[in-house]
């Protein structure tokens, strides 16, 4: 057998563990995954089956109670505060379920706020221009419409040229069209610039883009299924 | 780092009345504190350089008429700097057709090096020639050249204005009787008009070595022709005074400032807390995307730095502009020739540290905890809201909530109670200063001196006979010393009938009768000689060494003096030497001598208290500053904190009118702690001036009258409804639709 490359995202026995007074709440189980570099990954699962956790384990705003989390061959889970800082920094772009721009700030400036942390990041107005946004560039949060903020989530994410891209229920507040065409600025993405993208959700129906699709069910992760043949998002229907 | 800046100017102005709120409470601060306590400098300066340059006295004896040829033995002592010899006179001289009362003090043909003459225009007199204070000058408009008709007793004479001067003698001229009016008059000339060749009746000493030495064998000169009263430079009248309020002044400059900058810094911990929990997701995204712990944490304390930059810089301007502007009043009041008024880089710097420090402090406290939040955690929002479970439903709705909401943030209700009772504290002090000062002349001129005139003469009878004189009556005043174990204390001896035109009171406002026999102490006085009731006490007095026996010991207001029986006086050889008179008229009780007149003496008085007037106006509109900013500051935060909330409200189908008035009623609750924990503070202010104050020559009487009360309580009140307005304007303007969008979280 052929060595195999190294993942960009690698989860291995990792815990975590609620303290809440007397009862402990177990987010995630023993979880082990993988994450390929390029790949379009979904992770599809009931509500309160952990994948929030799992997602803000992986781009290093949270730390699991047991287990390692390497990305490529860097075990983030030993990192110290600077050390996760410096690798959302570097390497993570994140867009929220909630859109999670800073209301005072228009699209442009949100996204910018995000381009001034790397050495080397896109033009902001053709990042915008990438999400079908360059009209909008001046226009506040509340002056747009919630799949508009998402798109401008999604820029901002982008700008700093990450390796991976994490996707908390990016549709999750969108109408059927509206998160279709989110999806598709990421699918785009994904072919055009290799960019990684770990989208969590309890959708099924979006699972059909991915190329892997990874199952949760209460903190464990419950089958992982390749799909050799993803669809575009245009063909989605839900 | 660019757009995080940008952020912090969007930010500030969305929320730039909060901001330039607690801006304000800083700028008061710093600018109060700046301001007073350069003015205490100043004020202190003033004098210092006045005395020094005038070469004060350090020590001086008012004696019995003696032979001026004394002074010379006085230079020979061993540690004698300088010495002068006085005599003193009073008289009137015509001004405007109206005769005015002065006082003449002779001076040496060459200015003195001790107790000097300050020329302030003109030169110093040669014969028939005086100079005149400064003051008295400006106020009856004597201009240089001018002649004065002097009447002294039933002689008159003609004297040159040469000039106008100060004197260090005569700074503060609290004695009421001897007013304003001072005629510097050359020593041959007063010889004259007193028929005192060749005498002197005071004597003040500057030293270079020990005064008490020097002072004694001075005495020892002075023994045979008879000591009237000794006393050093501390407690020389006008000094004694100007010192003691400029202590008082001291501890105002310290003391109001830093509860201003207390309240200052709560409230910018108490806003900056508001604005970052409001701002938990985007502290959540600015982490998750990347940015550090020190990032955050600089781009909110940009908030406290800027408070505290533009509150302390616009602070220390205003403060020496109020400094300069405040010295220059305060030394109008008094007999000096100019102020100084500087910059002190001591004060700036301290004005610096704290206007700049208490924000920052205070705002770390809130930025720093909430850095230290993980941002997995505060991207659920950390909303832990605590309530304090009561039972209300008795209550409406709209009550409901507005309890509700006082007790959701027990921190924030603690600050704003505690504001509301600082506005109490200081609208109420000043509106108790004036009731007190108010008080002071209705003591004085409507129960201490119930009569319209103070004649210097023993005619009873006569004066009785004049056509318009209801009541006339004879007392005795004059000096005495007293004498125990060692400790000699100077005082004021009252001889009175028992009549009911000079009444004598407590500090508690209860009437005394003039004792059947024996002596009422002023309360300080016993306790400087140590003597208690029924003890008999050895004075020296001008009929020779007497014992009295301590009839009753009380405080007293204003002036306190010791009282005795008239008939007792008389029998131990005193001479009644005034008669007060109730109706009459001024100018036929002149014929039986120097008559002073209560109704010019009040007017004089209430002239020297309108600039303290001033001052506590000025405070009373601080306060009611103070008051406005916290509780806009409170109300606003509220219903920006809750805008959700309320547009949920509206959005349910309330009236802008029902969720006002919950926020009303809410208010109410928070002013009506303020306002009964503000009292009790006013109450202790009161107390700490009265033990400030505390003064042997003069003790003011603290009080609140009812009616102050409810005046505070109405400013209070109305402050608060005012500083409401903007705060109900934005909720009746409140675009729903645009609130629940702003979601970010
Ligand atoms: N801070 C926390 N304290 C205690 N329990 C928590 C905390 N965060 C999450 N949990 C629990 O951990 C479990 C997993 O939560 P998680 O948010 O990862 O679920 P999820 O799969 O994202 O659900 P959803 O689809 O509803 O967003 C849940 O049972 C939740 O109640
Ligand atoms: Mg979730």
């Amino acid at each position: 057998m052929v060595e195999k490359e190294v993942a960009m995202l690698r989860f291995e026995g990792v815990w975590k563990v609620y303290r809440m007074g007397r009862v402990d709440v177990v987010a995630l189980r023993d979880v082990s995954l993988e994450v390929g570099e390029g790949e379009f990954v979904v992770v599809l699962g009931p509500s309160g089956s952990g994948k929030t956790t799992m997602l803000n384990i992986a781009g290093g705003i949270d730390r699991p109670t047991r287990g390692r989390v390497f990305f490529k061959d860097l075990e983030i889970s030993s990192f110290d505060e600077k050390g996760l800082t410096d690798f959302r920094r570097n390497h993570v772009g994140f867009v929220f379920q909630f859109f999670n721009l800073v209301p005072t700030l228009t699209a442009k400036e949100n996204v910018q706020l995000a381009a001034e942390l790397v050495d080397d990041p896109m033009d902001v107005d053709e990042v915008l221009e990438m999400v079908g946004l360059k009209h909008r560039a001046n226009h506040f949060p509340f002056e747009m419409s919630g799949g508009e903020q998402q798109r401008v989530a999604i820029a901002r994410a982008l700008v700093k040229r990450p390796d991976i891209i994490l996707g908390d229920e990016p549709t999750g507040n969108l109408d059927f069209e509206t998160g279709k065409k989110v999806l598709k600025v990421m699918k785009e993405i994904n072919e055009k610039m290799g960019t990684t993208f770990l989208i969590v959700t309890h959708n099924t129906a979006i699972s059909r883009i991915a190329d892997k699709i990874i199952h949760f069910r209460d903190g464990r992760v419950f089958g992982v299924e390749i799909n050799s043949n993803p669809i575009d998002p245009e063909e989605l229907s839900w | 780092m660019r757009t995080l800046v940008l952020k912090n100017f969007r930010d500030l102005r969305a929320q730039k009345w909060q901001f330039l709120a607690v801006t304000f409470l800083v700028f008061l601060g710093v600018s109060l504190f700046t301001g007073l306590y350069s003015s205490y400098l100043n004020i202190k300066a003033t004098y210092e350089k006045f005395y020094s340059e005038t070469n004060f006295e350090d020590f001086g004896l008012f004696v019995n008429p003696a032979p001026k040829r004394l002074l010379e033995k006085i230079r020979r002592i061993h540690g004698v700097e300088a010495v002068v010899g006085r005599i003193t006179a009073y008289g009137t001289v015509e001004v405007g057709g109206k005769e005015i009362m002065v006082k003449l003090v002779s001076i040496p043909r060459e200015n003195s090096k001790v107790n000097s003459i300050y020329i302030v225009e003109g030169v110093y007199p040669k014969g028939n020639e005086a100079l005149i204070l400064k003051k008295f000058s400006d106020r009856y408009g004597i201009s240089i050249g001018e002649k004065l008709n002097l009447r002294v007793g039933n002689r008159t004479y003609t004297l040159r204005v040469s000039g106008t001067a100060c004197s260090p003698e005569y700074v503060l001229i609290w004695d009421m009787s001897k007013r304003s009016g001072v005629l510097f008059v050359p020593y041959n000339v007063m010889e004259k008009i007193t028929g005192l060749k060749g005498k002197v009746t005071e004597v003040h000493v500057k030293v270079y070595s020990d005064v008490d030495e020097v002072m004694s064998k001075v005495e020892n000169i002075f023994k045979p022709y008879g000591i009237k009263k000794a006393y050093k430079k501390k407690d020389q009248p006008g000094y004694k005074l100007l010192r003691m309020d400029l202590k008082g002044f001291e501890h105002t400059a310290l003391m109001f400032p830093s509860m201003l900058i207390i309240i200052a810094a709560l409230a910018t911990y108490v806003m900056l807390s508001r604005v970052v929990m409001g701002q938990m997701n985007v502290i959540a995204v600015l982490r998750a995307i990347g940015y550090s712990k020190t990032d955050v944490i600089l781009h909110y304390l940009t908030y406290p730095v800027l408070i505290g930059v533009v509150g302390t810089v616009a602070g220390i301007f205003a403060g020496y502009w109020i400094s300069s502007a405040m010295t220059s009043s305060y030394v109008d009041v008094l007999n000096l020739p100019y102020y100084v008024s500087k910059i002190y880089p001591n004060v700036t710097l301290v004005s610096v540290s704290i206007g700049m420090l208490a924000p920052i402090i205070a705002g770390s406290f809130t930025v720093k905890s909430v850095a230290e939040v993980e941002p997995a955690v505060a991207m659920k929002g950390i909303a832990v809201e605590r309530t304090i479970g009561v039972k209300f439903e008795r209550f409406s709705i709209m009550t409901r909530m507005a309890i509700k909401n006082v007790l959701r943030n027990p921190k924030r209700t603690v600050y704003t109670v505690l504001g509301l009772a600082m506005g109490v504290v200081l609208v109420g002090t000043s509106l108790a200063l004036i009731d007190s000062v108010n008080e002071m002349m209705h003591v004085q001129f409507d129960k201490i001196n119930g009569y319209d005139f103070k004649v210097e003469c023993s005619n009873v009878k006569g004066i009785r006979a004049l056509n318009d004189v209801k009541e006339a009556y004879p007392i005795v005043e004059t000096w005495i010393v007293f004498e125990r174990n060692g400790i000699t204390e100077e005082s004021t001896l009252i001889g009175l009938p028992v009549q009911d035109l000079y009444n004598i009171y407590d500090l508690k406002g209860r009437r005394h009768f003039p004792p059947p026999k024996g002596i009422i102490l002023p309360e300080y006085l016993a306790k400087k000689l140590g003597v208690s009731k029924g003890e008999v006490i050895k004075a020296f007095t001008k009929v020779g060494v007497v014992r009295f026996e301590v009839y009753d010991i009380f405080p007293q207001p204003l002036f306190p003096a010791c009282y005795a029986n008239i008939d007792q006086l008389e029998r131990m050889g005193f001479k009644p030497n005034y008669v007060i008179v109730k109706g009459g008229n001024e100018n036929e009780l002149k014929r039986f001598g120097r008559v002073t007149s209560i109704k010019d003496v009040r007017k004089d008085v209430e002239e020297m208290m309108s600039m303290m007037n001033e001052f506590f106006a000025f405070s009373v509109l601080f306060g009611v500053t103070l008051a406005s900013a916290m509780i806009f500051n409170t109300v606003t935060i509220n219903i920006m904190e809750r805008r959700r909330e309320i547009a949920t409200l509206r959005m349910l189908g309330y009236t802008v009118r029902e969720i006002g008035e919950s926020i009303l009623i809410e208010t109410f609750i928070l002013g009506f702690f303020g306002i009964l924990l503000g009292f009790p503070m006013v109450l202790g202010v009161l107390k700490f001036f009265e033990t400030t104050y505390e003064g042997e020559i003069f003790k003011m009487p603290f009080v609140i009258y009812p009616q102050t009360y409810a005046l505070t309580t109405a400013i209070i009140i109305a402050t608060v409804l005012l500083s409401l307005l903007p705060g109900m304007r934005y909720i009746s303007r409140m675009k729903i639709e645009k609130v629940t969008k702003e979601v970010t979280g």
